[in-house]
């Protein structure tokens, strides 16, 4: 084929194939990235779908960052984690505590990538709690498995495994420092199932289900 | 005007052939902006800022593969985990994958996990460019998107899309060891400004999904208690999980009112973006703005790659000519 009809050949498929792709792909990007704050109620559902479309394909057009947690004026100071294995008839031993002080008192240079992850997968269970139960409640499974199988007493293994998460806020008007906690989850490690898992208990809860609250020791 | 003032002239998507040529034939302007050649500088840089962004940031992953990728770690044994929503769509086919395969073992993980190392340098560098890009970028997808979301920050995710797009570009043809190497055998001096140039659309892609990234996070803000009373960034740096220094509370009580108008700032910045970086000179100061927000928040907050990934993506917003005058001077940069 000659260059001239070759070139044309390209031109009509460039036009006629690829840039309807690429308007629809930018048009399916946009829709997407529209949050529910601007969009009309009409275009949920559309917007949804072609969410999840781009997100099977890998694909994301935007993430919602830096948004408070709360309409109230208390602000996160630091989200803390605890997480105790129990051998049979022993005591319980820390398997993680990543920040003993919490909130830390180090520079941050980079966030541990084993915290990272515990703390997505907290947060991501904490937020599908109601619209996503079954996934919330396998990112749980997920962690208290997990930290059966990872232990640290050696040739013994774990009887149960307990995770204390909650959060240290302080008040933006005032500056008083608060502690919530978030959640409280005990795991069978030889039936492989949760046993308690209790959302944003109150401290009494917390002590009695703990045997103590785990930021004092 | 030769090609490359035309070029440069059409980074930003302004037609060259004038507004009224534009308004009479709206096909043109669209066959203008997705395929007139533009300046790759971009794009040469955003390869790698965000090849070393997966480089570091997975070698930082080392000690905890297991834990985060393997069979015994915190995303179970199944190759495809079916706990995050975002993969319901093709369930079906990855249930099917899922039967074909062996069970997923340490090895498994290990061995892309060590591909993907040399492939993301490999790619930064620009050697085997479109393989070694390829290769990274399927090795993320398998890792992040498949084995663990939960892996990174979000920004790991936003890759995904990007790399595809610089992947249809060719860049690794300049800048890289592949050019490099080329230039060895042949004895050629590296090609002259005017030839450093790609077809524009990988470029409108990229800048289409920092738009997106900006209009999505800027939008959902607008009722956001914190941002709408001047807390957000306050919020930011007393958070120690992703505040990097420990600020005493009385010293960010002190910073209120700077820390105030800056969350201002950037809660009337950030969604305008999507249109404000289009625009002649406005757009130029609005990617220098959020380029300096983002060297900001890498000072002051730790959020992974975030900010290396998109001041990758407003690279491709600043002006042809800052970009073409750094490459003159760089080692490998264009000859005339």
């Amino acid at each position: 084929m000659d260059a001239a009809p070759r070139s044309w050949l390209w031109s009509s498929l460039r036009d006629a194939v690829l840039l309807p792709l690429l308007l629809l792909y930018i048009g399916a990007l946009l829709l997407a990235a529209t949050p529910p704050e601007i969009r009309p109620a009409w275009l949920d559902r559309a917007s949804q779908r072609t969410s999840r479309a781009l997100a099977a394909l890998g694909i994301v057009p935007g993430h919602a960052v830096f948004t408070s947690p709360s309409a109230s004026d208390d602000v996160p100071r630091a989200y803390c984690v605890r997480i105790q294995g129990r051998v049979a008839g022993s005591e319980r031993a820390d398997l993680f505590r990543p920040e003993p002080l919490c909130p830390t008192p180090e520079i941050r240079w980079s966030l541990p990538p084993l915290q990272r992850a515990v703390h997505r997968m907290l947060v991501t269970a904490q937020l599908g709690a109601d619209r996503l139960p079954q996934q919330s409640l396998r990112l749980h499974r997920d962690l208290g498995r997990y930290w059966c199988t990872r232990s640290y007493l050696a040739d013994r293994s774990l009887a149960e495994v307990s995770l204390a998460w909650w959060l240290v806020r302080v008040n933006y008007r005032t500056g008083a420092q608060t502690t919530a906690p978030q959640l409280y989850l005990r795991f069978d490690c030889n039936r492989q199932q949760i046993v308690s898992r209790v959302w944003a208990p109150t401290t009494e809860q917390l002590r009695r289900l703990a045997g103590g609250l785990p930021w004092e020791d | 005007m030769g090609a490359h003032d035309r070029a440069a002239a059409q980074t930003r998507g302004r037609s060259s052939l004038g507004g009224l040529s534009a308004r009479a034939e709206p096909l043109g302007a669209l066959r203008d902006f997705f395929f007139a050649p533009v300046p790759i500088y971009p794009l040469l840089l955003a390869r790698v800022l965000w090849g070393l962004a997966l480089l570091v940031a997975y070698l930082a992953l080392l000690p905890d593969v297991p834990a985060l990728f393997g069979p015994a770690g915190l995303a179970g044994a199944e190759w495809l985990p079916p706990q995050f929503h975002g993969w319901r769509l093709l369930t079906p086919v990855y249930a099917w994958v899922e039967s074909a395969l062996p069970p997923l073992a340490l090895a498994h993980v290990w061995t892309c996990y060590a591909i993907l190392i040399a492939a993301a340098a490999c790619f930064s560098v620009g050697f085997w460019t479109r393989s070694s890009g390829a290769l990274l970028l399927a090795c993320h997808l398998f890792l992040v998107q498949v084995r663990n979301p939960l892996a990174f920050w979000g920004w790991a995710a936003m890759l995904d899309g990007l790399l595809a797009y610089l992947l249809c570009a060719p860049v690794g043809r300049f800048w890289s060891v592949d050019a490099w190497l080329e230039r060895r055998r042949t004895g050629a001096p590296p090609p002259p400004a005017a030839a450093w140039t790609t077809v524009a659309w990988p470029l409108r892609l990229v800048q289409v999904n920092v738009c997106t990234m900006y209009y999505l996070s800027g939008f959902t803000r607008i009722d956001d208690h914190g941002w709408l009373d001047g807390q957000a960034l306050y919020q930011a740096l007393a958070h120690r999980l992703h505040g990097r220094w420990p600020f005493e509370l009385a010293l960010l009580e002190r910073a209120k009112p700077l820390l105030a108008l800056l969350t201002y700032a950037t809660f009337v910045v950030e969604p305008l973006a999507i249109a404000l970086l289009w625009l002649p000179r406005v757009g130029t100061s609005c990617a220098v703005w959020l380029i300096g927000m983002h060297v900001g928040l890498e000072l002051f907050t730790e959020v992974g790659g975030w900010n290396l990934v998109m001041i990758g993506g407003l690279l491709c917003f600043l002006p042809t000519t800052w970009l073409a005058a750094l490459f003159r001077r760089l080692p490998g940069g264009p000859s005339a």
